[in-house]
């Protein structure tokens, strides 16, 4: 009779045993997958790119121009040396730029552009013509009288720098506008005689260098940078000037740098407050073996994301990290039994909890699951981990856990359950008036709602150090170059039409400009006439007459020679694209022309501080495309939110027939109405305080409701006094508050968002949890 | 011997010591102000015939300068540290050019004695006396070295005279007549400098 029921046993014990060894066996793979995986190094990503949302609208051309555009900046340094005198700041200039290459981290150091003057001058000769200024132009045709005599002005006087051509090579003038026009408009200017680019503003001479980094230092800069320019920049101090300096791996070190000391200093802290918590709380050293879990969790987590992704990002650690105080909900409902009764015992007690951690496992687990369907890398990588992590925890609870705590010495804390129950008894006074607050309470709750802002922005997604921020700014400021990713991509079969092209659309910007659509822009036809323009505008130059130029004739400069100069341009042939973009003076344009691309050619047309809206209008997404990275990006990830959101009410759905299963109709009902009311509350808070309900904040939403279901599910399934349960819910609640309340404070404003969010959301679940759970 | 070769380094020496470039910078900043006409011809190799250009100037220390032309036509000039700014009938409009920042420090420095800016890029060969020098300017520089072949800079109290040789063939000759040294200015003037 007795038989069957100890076989059973027997292979219970069996079988727990043989999982057990499993799951050993599982955790030394797991490590020394990792030993591996660090070993083979290049594991942890920090690049921003991870951060963005797989791309959904844009076509593969639009994509392939972008990536290239991120290539050519991304290697980008540019730093601006201000000193009082230009000879000051050229001799600083140059003592950083030689340092510069000193260090080895630049392919290029460009502090200094001295061309020999001959070349420079055969440039001219090739370009005078065909890149007259547009204003220049207009005088030409509506005021030559005008023009000749501001010829003839400039020269008599000796103070101007003279033409950089002789008199009998550019009798018309038309080589004195050439060298103004090498650089793309901005606000930097060459300096002929030291060769450097320089620009005067905020009562500075400024000097420009440029550099960039050898291509494997791009994405992940070594601290040698950083160093390297704090030197600079105390140097700079010590001789009374400054330097400000930007690029895109300049942020990308820094939002790296931010996130590492953030990661570690939380999970400390973390770590730390939760265990001065348990050991007030349980007075017993043992509480640590809590932890492992936690480590088996982290651990199994990070190597899932490694095998899974290759590589498992910064932030993914930060945020995996502060799931340190979801981990040990589990160990501290079983654990906080013991708290409350005398004749508790490990084992026992854990079979007890089997169904609720089940349960909650499953919900959790579904949760994390859809969250896997977003198309954002880093949302997928947390999801992940986080599933990995939370499974391995429960798993080594429940399998593990008891056997550490075989002869556990139990001690009531008297103090602190009265003073709970002293707590708890204030706030029951309340529930009296129960109806009316509930009424209030929605009120608010719809309140807030209503108010609040959905949206995202990238620049949330950086921790932006402020003091790089005015740095850039700065930059931006003094030498109007296009700092910013706003750029029309125009394409064409050969260059004459893409000139012509980007001519007409030149005139749709130029009235953009006026309507203070957009600050400034580049174009290559500000720079130089299309083919046919050149025929054309030198076939009006014909209708000059001896009047028009009579002011050189006062000069001494015969009429039949400038005469005889106009007739030749009819006959000169005009000047290509390529063969202008091929002189040492088109150099600076060439960034604009980017070639051959998918058998056509394409050129782009920097825009800063453009509109998005208006701008966007003058594309038509077959020859002409306007590309916003920024205004893309919310855009994408506005629908990476949607998208978030609608799984989310999925995973309401989902969860509700998982709880039916288990509790039946009434009681999930109840059940489910805590998590959907805790994330309502959320909104309706976040709403108030005017904070954006970015993609973070959602995500954090849909760990609150994994969470109230935890506790709800531990509140229906576990009998016990309710106050008793209702403490072992605050003791988890708190350690859950404490890793997420210290995620509020980190410099990345997603991160911050999305611990606030669970924070808040928390709090409200266990508020509600505890009203509608009262027996 | 003895004797007498030292009197014979001493009368080399004279001349050095005579006049020295110190001597020349004190000399021409004694003058607060320095008015008179100018004539420049430029001459130029594709014309057989210099362009030639008359009028009055007015240089004012630490202000700048006033270059009024009336031959061929009107044209009035300000230069001062800051830049080169044209009178258009109602007000000075900035020539807003950097590039030309060298060319008026050369010029702004060789009117008032102010030579230091200019060592950088040229050696100085003073010669003559304090009524009657002359400073030769050979440039050393690589971007000055490809402009200009020399500049001669000849005067007494102030600059009389300018010539400045560039490697092209053009060179330019600048004269300074009729000077008078630390004038009252007209209000005019005033107005445009002060």
């Amino acid at each position: 009779m007795s038989q069957p029921v100890k076989t059973s046993k027997f292979s219970t014990a069996l079988f727990s045993m043989a999982m057990r060894i499993a799951y050993v066996m599982s955790l030394v793979f797991c490590t020394i997958t990792l030993v591996m995986f660090i070993l083979r190094g290049n594991w942890l990503q920090t690049d921003l790119q991870a951060l963005l949302p797989e791309d959904q609208q844009w076509q593969t051309i639009q994509q392939q121009v972008d990536k290239q555009q991120e290539q050519r900046l991304n290697g980008k340094i540019i730093a601006l040396i201000g000193a009082s005198s230009l000879d000051n700041g050229i001799q600083l200039s140059r003592e950083i730029a030689q340092r510069w290459r000193q260090s080895g981290l630049f392919r290029q150091v460009n502090s200094e552009f001295q061309p020999d003057l001959n070349t420079l001058r055969q440039a001219v000769k090739t370009l005078a013509f065909a890149t007259l200024p547009a204003h220049i132009r207009t005088q030409l045709i509506q005021q030559p009288h005008q023009y000749f005599q501001q010829y003839a002005q400039q020269m008599s006087n000796p103070f101007t720098a003279q033409s950089i051509l002789p008199l009998d090579q550019d009798w018309l003038g038309f080589g004195r506008f050439t060298l103004a026009q090498a650089q793309p408009q901005s606000n930097v200017q060459w300096q002929s005689e030291s060769g450097v680019l320089s620009v005067n503003g905020q009562g500075k001479s400024w000097i420009l260098l440029q550099g960039e980094l050898t291509p494997q230092n791009w994405l992940t800069p070594p601290l040698a940078l950083l160093q390297l320019i704090e030197q600079n920049q105390q140097l700079a101090h010590s001789q009374g000037a400054e330097m400000n300096i930007t690029g895109a791996s300049l942020f990308a070190l820094q939002a790296k740098q931010s996130a590492e000391r953030e990661s570690q200093l939380m999970s400390g802290f973390g770590v730390g407050l939760t265990l001065t918590l348990l050991l007030v709380v349980f007075r017993s050293l043992q509480v640590l073996w809590l932890f492992l879990p936690i480590v088996a969790g982290v651990l199994v987590g990070v190597v899932a994301t490694l095998a899974w992704f290759g590589q498992v990002h910064i932030l993914t650690l930060v945020i995996g990290t502060s799931l340190i105080g979801v981990l040990i909900d589990f160990p501290l409902h079983w654990l906080s039994g013991s708290l409350l009764s005398h004749r508790w015992q490990a084992k026992r007690a854990m079979q007890k909890l089997h169904l609720t951690f089940s349960v909650s496992l499953l919900v959790t687990l579904l949760g994390y699951a859809l969250l896997g369907f977003t198309s954002l890398p880093i949302l997928q990588q947390t999801a992940l981990f986080s599933a990995a992590a939370l499974l391995a925890a429960v798993l080594f609870t429940q399998l593990l856990l008891p056997d550490f705590f075989r002869h556990y010495q139990n001690k009531r804390p008297t103090r602190l359950l009265y003073a709970f129950y002293q707590v708890r008894r204030f706030f029951q006074m309340f529930l009296v008036y129960r109806k009316a607050l509930i009424g209030i309470f929605a009120l608010f709750v719809a309140g807030g709602i209503v108010q609040s802002k959905w949206q995202d922005d990238i620049r949330q997604w950086v921790a932006l150090s402020p003091n790089l921020v005015s740095q850039a700014q700065k930059i931006g400021e003094l030498t109007r170059m296009q700092l910013s990713g706003q750029y029309f991509l125009v394409l064409a079969e050969n260059d004459e039409k893409l000139l012509e092209k980007i001519t007409a659309l030149d005139r749709q910007l130029e009235q953009a400009k006026q309507q203070q659509q957009l600050e400034s822009y580049q174009s290559l036809s500000q720079w130089l006439m299309s083919e046919k323009q050149q025929r054309i505008f030198a076939q009006q130059l014909q209708h000059l007459s001896s009047q028009d130029y009579a002011p050189l004739s006062a000069m001494g400069i015969p009429a039949e020679i400038v005469q005889q100069q106009l007739k030749g341009l009819v006959h000169q042939p005009a000047l290509s694209l390529q063969a202008a973009l091929n002189t040492p003076l088109g150099q600076g344009w060439q960034s604009l022309y980017l070639g051959q691309i998918a058998g056509q050619k394409a050129a782009i047309i920097p825009v800063n501080k453009g509109d998005h809206q208006a701008l966007s209008q003058l594309a038509n997404h077959h020859d002409i495309f306007w590309q916003d990275k920024r205004s893309h990006l919310n855009q994408a990830f506005q629908q990476t939110r949607n998208q978030a959101v609608w799984l989310k009410l999925l995973s309401f759905v989902l969860a509700g027939l998982l709880l039916l299963r288990y509790f039946g109709a009434k009681a999930s009902g109840k059940m489910l109405f805590v998590p959907v009311f805790a994330v309502l509350t959320t909104l309706g808070i976040f709403g108030w305080l005017g904070l954006p309900i970015s993609l973070f904040a959602m995500f954090g939403m849909l760990l609150v409701s994994a969470i109230a279901v935890d506790y709800v599910a531990y509140l229906q399934s576990v009998s016990g006094l309710n106050a008793h349960k209702q403490f072992a819910i605050v003791l988890a609640a708190s350690t859950t508050l404490i890793s997420f309340g210290l995620l509020t404070l980190s410099h990345t404003p997603a991160v911050a968002l999305f611990g606030l969010s669970v924070s808040i959301g928390v709090i409200c679940a266990v508020s509600i949890a505890f009203m509608m759970y009262r027996k | 011997m003895k004797k007498y070769f030292a009197l014979l380094l001493w009368i080399v020496s004279l001349p050095l010591w005579a006049f020295s470039e110190q001597d020349l910078i004190a000399q021409l900043q004694q003058s607060h102000t320095v008015q008179g006409d100018f004539v420049q011809q430029r001459f130029l190799k594709a014309l057989p015939q210099p362009i030639e250009t008359k009028g009055n100037f007015t240089l004012v220390a630490e202000k700048g300068l006033l270059w009024q032309m009336t031959q061929p036509f009107h044209t009035e000039l300000r230069i001062t540290p800051q830049g080169i700014a044209q009178w258009n009938g109602q007000g000075w409009v900035a020539n807003g050019n950097m590039a030309q920042s060298q060319q008026i420090r050369l010029f702004l420095g060789l009117l008032s004695g102010d030579l230091s800016g200019l060592k950088s890029h040229f050696d100085f060969a003073l010669s003559g006396n304090a009524k009657q020098w002359t400073l030769q300017l050979t440039p050393n520089s690589l971007l000055m070295k490809q402009i200009f072949i020399s500049i001669i800079v000849q005067g007494n109290q102030s600059v009389t005279a300018m010539q400045l040789n560039e490697v092209q063939g053009d060179s330019t000759k600048i004269y300074f007549q009729h000077i008078q040294l630390n004038q009252p200015l007209s209000s005019a003037v005033k107005q445009a400098l002060e």
